[in-house]
């Protein structure tokens, strides 16, 4: 055991090492390449494991829960949103304002403003599991970090707009419930 | 082919030539006691630059190494593949503050840092890295090694001891006790060598070996994996790194040490693995000698390859247990090097020297006395068949996309 055992083991470690070097020389440009990894390597895969981040990202996982984004209603091309407050009032944190506009749009109410606070934000995902029309939804954005609390962390109406056209053109997240909707 | 002998001989000799120069150049105004007295301190110099110019290369090569050993990269941010690595934690190690603890021995505990980082450089005094390039050609130049190495483990005691810290003094107990264990087969491995040699000094083991036409690993594999392994334990790297043990006694003697002090005890550490891999390659891979290129690109070929063997074997192995190594050193290396220093000396009154048939024979030897010993320890009835039970692979968890 303690001969042929350590040269067993030694044999796995220097496969490893030169295995390192030719699924650099597979996946050539990839080492340093930009963009996302759509798949984490696994157990058998060559190569090393590790995933240089700043230049790919694997992306978020459906149910992950990121800050929150607003959905548009792709027929009528306004927001889900109604206005109801449900939650506003259902935030533990108190982190959504919500005021409804005076008139409707479209026969259906809209809000006025909408003020996300991430900074009080718990990210426990009440809001998205009440809202009445799944107007609410986690985006998948990573890198939300500011270098001050304040301003920078409070999501107004627009943006959420613009996170939601940009994450769910088709106005339903996550892309798992897609397929639910549509059967 | 006489001009290209003339310039692989230049290339050679371009070190010893160096110094030549400069004490003949030193001798038009100095007296000769003065030359003397110069060139041992431009030598001096010249070992504390190298060891402390290797272990900034070192510590960023291990590192590369080992990262690939576990299917990673290494440091590759800072400089052309993260070789300036070395820049940050340099300026990392000396910015950082210097705390000494309350209830620390002031005096021991800061000249602990010092002690030893001493032993490691005079080692290197007596490591011929080329063909005469040693600082210090001593008749009892393994003697002094064995002798200097072992000053090393005071310095960790010293540290141990006065940090008044509980993990700190169980890490002094454990490098002691390993320390005592493991000098005794490392010394009994290399006897059988300094036996054919008839003598202790670095050079004339070298030279040996050219007369034997075969570097001592042929004439003595057993005696180089023991020495290897206990040369290992001797200077408390993984598979032996018990004195330090991160997963136990958090950072074993250097745990209260910080910044500059931290970056010593490092120094220490990696220049003494780097000896050992010096000291294995003189004693058994042939020292110097090699075809083609020069003497000092050798040595540290060879030197390099033992290095990155160790490195391998940090990456393979688990921490061996307390009592495990303690086992290890006195039931198996020790029996093993006496064996080795038996058979040895038999083999040597019998077959005639320096020719092709003794090597042959001690090769025999040592086949025939590994052989007997893993047919003893570990008889036919007493292996066990066990069932091995295959765990399948299972993937990790693919998110869609």
């Amino acid at each position: 055991m303690l001969g042929i055992g350590i040269l067993k083991g030694m044999s796995v470690t220097l496969r490893r090492f030169v295995d390192t070097y030719v699924g650099d020389l597979r996946h050539f440009p990839r080492r340093y390449a930009s963009g996302q990894v759509y798949k984490r390597m696994g157990i058998t895969e060559r190569g090393a494991f590790t995933i240089q981040y700043p230049e790919q990202q694997v992306p978020m996982f459906p149910r992950y829960r990121g800050p929150l984004m607003m959905l548009t209603d792709p027929e009528k091309g306004i927001t889900k949103c109604i206005a109801c407050g449900q939650c506003e009032r259902t935030c533990p944190t108190e982190s959504i304002k919500v005021s409804a506009a005076e008139e409707k749009v479209q026969d259906q109410r809209v809000p006025e403003s909408y003020e996300y606070d991430m900074n009080t934000c718990m990210f426990c995902g009440f809001c998205v599991q009440i809202c009445p029309t799944g107007a609410l939804a986690h985006s998948p954005l990573l890198e939300v970090g500011a270098y001050e609390k304040g301003e920078a962390l409070i999501l107004n109406l627009e943006r959420m707009l613009e996170l939601g056209r940009e994450y769910a053109p088709d106005g339903v997240w996550p892309a798992e419930e897609k397929e639910a909707v549509a059967s | 082919m006489e001009s290209i002998q003339g310039i692989l001989e230049f290339v050679d000799q371009i070190f010893v030539n160096m110094s030549f120069w400069l004490s003949s150049q030193l001798a038009n105004f100095l007296p000769e006691w003065g030359v003397t007295l110069v060139m041992m301190f431009a030598t001096v110099l010249v070992l504390i630059f190298f060891g402390l110019g290797s272990i900034i290369w070192i510590n960023v090569f291990e590192r590369k190494v080992i990262g690939r050993f576990q299917d990673r990269y290494g440091p590759n941010r800072f400089g052309p593949w993260g070789l300036l690595q070395c820049v940050a934690d340099m300026v990392k190690l000396l910015t950082k503050e210097d705390i000494t603890p309350t209830q620390a021995d002031r005096l021991v505990y800061n000249l602990a840092v010092i002690v030893p980082i001493v032993p490691t450089f005079l080692i290197l005094a007596v490591l011929p890295f080329g063909r005469g390039m040693v600082a210090a050609d001593l008749s009892i130049g393994f003697l002094y090694i064995v002798a200097v190495g072992s000053l090393g483990t005071i310095g960790i005691f010293m540290a141990s001891w006065s940090s008044r810290n509980k993990y700190a003094m169980l890490s002094g107990l454990r490098t002691v006790a390993q320390m005592i264990s493991y000098e005794i087969p490392m010394v009994l491995s290399v006897v059988g060598v300094l036996l054919l040699v008839g003598s202790l000094s670095m050079v004339s083991i070298v030279e040996a070996q050219s007369q034997w036409r075969l570097p001592f690993v042929v004439l003595q594999p057993l005696a180089f994996v023991l020495y290897f392994t206990a040369a290992i334990a001797e200077v408390n790297r993984s598979p032996f790194d018990l004195p330090e043990g991160e997963s136990e006694i958090v950072a074993g003697y250097h745990i209260e040490y910080g910044g500059i002090k931290f970056a010593m005890f490092l120094l220490a550490e990696y220049i003494n693995a780097f000896s050992i891999c010096g000291i294995a390659t003189t004693v058994f891979l042939g020292g110097w000698q090699g075809p083609i290129l020069p003497s000092w690109a050798w040595f540290f070929i060879k030197a390099y390859f033992l290095y990155v063997v160790l490195i391998w074997l940090r990456g393979t192995l688990p921490r061996l247990r307390v009592d495990q190594l303690m086992n290890f050193a006195w039931k198996t290396l020790v029996p093993l090097a006496l064996a080795n220093l038996m058979i040895t000396a038999l083999v040597a009154k019998l077959v005639p020297h320096n020719s092709l048939v003794g090597a042959m024979a001690f090769l025999a030897a040592n086949v025939v006395m590994i052989v007997g010993i893993a047919l003893v320890k570990y008889p036919r009835w007493k292996r066990e068949k066990r069932e091995v039970v295959l765990v399948p692979r299972t993937a990790t968890p693919q998110a869609k996309s």
